[in-house]
């Protein structure tokens, strides 16, 4: 899939680089560059054109790895944060937020994890009285890439021995492998994102169907690990009662209720310049045929649809599962 | 019926444009610029240099549609590659500022990748392991203010390396390079235009 990588002149000789390239089998060009926003920053890229065949580009963060939260967005806690150590995803859902982000296509994986956990740890540390929540997967899908990331391996045992940090790990994908073989830790769930199959079909394209995540969230939940649930973006799709019933009903029947640590949902919700810049470069896709109104520089469904389409959720999702704490992530 | 896309070719030199005039039956438009309606390949000879590349670079952009294809078509010198063969250029990096473009590598093609850097003067050392030519700097410059790196794109035939240096260079040598591979630069530029 990847036939071309960049690398920052300065990881060249890092040990997760050499780690990464190793687990290339197939030839792949290799092309150095001094700093990654030469190729990923640079203006006029087609992002369209360039998801046909992304690169992959292997870059050291500088600078803040964490970034606060809005407690409106948050599952519980009162300090919250997340971290990108990679930017763009391998599935390409129509409604998703990175096409318009982002410039390039390419998938940007920065190699300096350490560098990271120093700062999970500097964070839970400042914050010892209280739980610290750390979120990835905003900027990418968390396990998605696992087989090249190495994310799980990496990340996971810093939470092992960190209890008073929270770990989401917010995916769409099924590998979980390296999940697996791990003992389930309290601190860290699993959050899966999912919208109505027949919705899933049409817009999450290269993403594994509904029943293949919920065998997966099964899978997880027998192990004894804790789940999330994330309806983020609701799409108000026909028979939109019924369809989000019947994904809550499945995913109820597989997945027992005292596995599951928290649901969230939003609207969908761009701010104007991305949602400009998503409806220049896709302006045939599906979404955008969705009844959008700016409100306050936010593009996103009036506020009389928003609440109608709240209830019908809250209220399916209570039938379904009554105790689960439930979060509305508002604009 | 797919609309095919407008190319516009930049070649430094009018023997590296001869094989490629006859092969796709450019006709001569005005002085140093050839082309074909029919198959919308433009030409151009720049002269040799990476100021005249850029020149001719954006004369051709400003005559064509402003959605077409960017391709440098020419020779360049390498320590170790075999001469007539066939590069597609993965980073052009002009020597003077430093300054280097990336052109995204999306084509389905087992053509050889590796950089480039463009200089002033022939080199007759090689310090690096990269191609090294006089034009290609000159015509990213140009070519980028129109396109993105996806529709710029270079390609070049090795015309001199550690073994065999410029000095034994000759025109027929050359027309003789560009003449073996066209069927391959047809190929590219036909993947090229799928985009």
């Amino acid at each position: 899939m990847i036939e071309t990588i960049y690398i920052e002149n300065q990881i060249r000789q890092h040990r997760r680089t050499h780690e990464i390239l190793s687990k290339f089998k197939k030839k792949i060009d290799i092309v150095y560059c001094d700093h990654y926003g030469e190729i990923f920053n640079i203006k006029s890229q087609n992002f369209r054109i360039q998801k046909k065949k992304p690169a992959l580009v292997l870059a050291k963060k500088e600078g803040k790895k964490l970034h606060d939260i809005p407690k409106s967005f948050s599952i519980g806690g009162e300090k919250n944060y997340y971290f990108s150590h990679m930017l763009n995803c391998i599935y390409d859902c129509e409604y998703c937020f990175l096409q318009g982000k982002h410039m390039s296509a390419h998938y940007l994986l920065f190699v300096n994890y350490e560098d990271f956990f120093i700062e999970i740890e500097k964070k839970i540390k400042q914050n010892c009285l209280e739980k610290s929540y750390f979120f990835s997967g905003y900027d990418c899908d968390s396990l998605a890439f696992d087989g090249v990331t190495n994310f799980v391996e990496s990340f996971l045992p810093i939470f092992e021995k960190n209890k008073n940090g929270i770990l989401e790990i917010r995916t769409k994908s099924i590998q979980i492998q390296q999940i697996l073989k791990h003992k389930p830790i309290d601190n860290c769930i699993i959050a899966f994102s999912f919208t109505p199959e027949n919705v899933s079909k049409l817009i999450e394209h290269k993403v594994p169907s509904v029943k293949k995540r919920i065998d997966t969230m099964k899978k997880l939940a027998e192990n004894g690990w804790k789940i999330g649930l994330r309806f983020d973006p609701i799409i108000p799709a026909c028979n939109f009662a019924k369809i989000y019933e019947n994904l809550f009903k499945n995913i109820a029947s597989n997945v027992p209720e005292e596995n599951i640590h928290s649901i969230s949902f939003g609207m969908m919700r761009f701010p104007k310049k991305m949602f400009k810049r998503m409806n220049k470069e896709n302006s045939n896709k599906r979404i955008f045929s969705l009844p959008f109104v700016n409100r306050k520089g936010i593009y996103s469904y009036n506020k009389k649809l928003e609440n109608k389409l709240e209830n019908i959720i809250i209220n399916k999702l209570r039938k379904y599962m009554k105790n689960t704490p439930i979060y509305n992530c508002k604009i | 019926m797919i609309k095919k896309n407008e190319i516009n070719i930049v070649v430094a030199m009018k023997r590296e444009a001869t094989p490629l005039i006859n092969y796709w039956d450019l006709k001569e438009n005005s002085k140093k610029f050839y082309s074909n309606k029919k198959k919308k390949i433009n030409l151009i000879i720049s002269g040799i240099g990476k100021k005249r590349a850029e020149k001719a670079t954006i004369y051709l952009a400003e005559k064509t549609n402003n959605n077409s294809f960017f391709l440098n078509i020419g020779i360049a010198g390498h320590k170790n590659y075999k001469l007539g063969e066939i590069i597609l250029i993965s980073k052009i990096t002009d020597n003077k500022n430093k300054y280097s473009w990336y052109p995204s590598l999306l084509w389905k093609t087992k053509i050889k990748k590796a950089p480039l850097i463009t200089v002033l003067f022939p080199k007759i050392i090689y310090t690096t392991n990269c191609l090294y030519d006089m034009e290609a700097a000159g015509f990213f410059k140009g070519a980028r203010n129109f396109v993105g790196p996806e529709k710029a794109q270079c390609i070049k035939l090795v015309s001199d390396n550690k073994d065999s240096s410029i000095l034994n260079i000759s025109s027929k040598k050359i027309e003789n390079w560009i003449y073996s591979k066209t069927p391959v630069i047809n190929k590219l530029v036909n993947e090229f235009l799928k985009i």
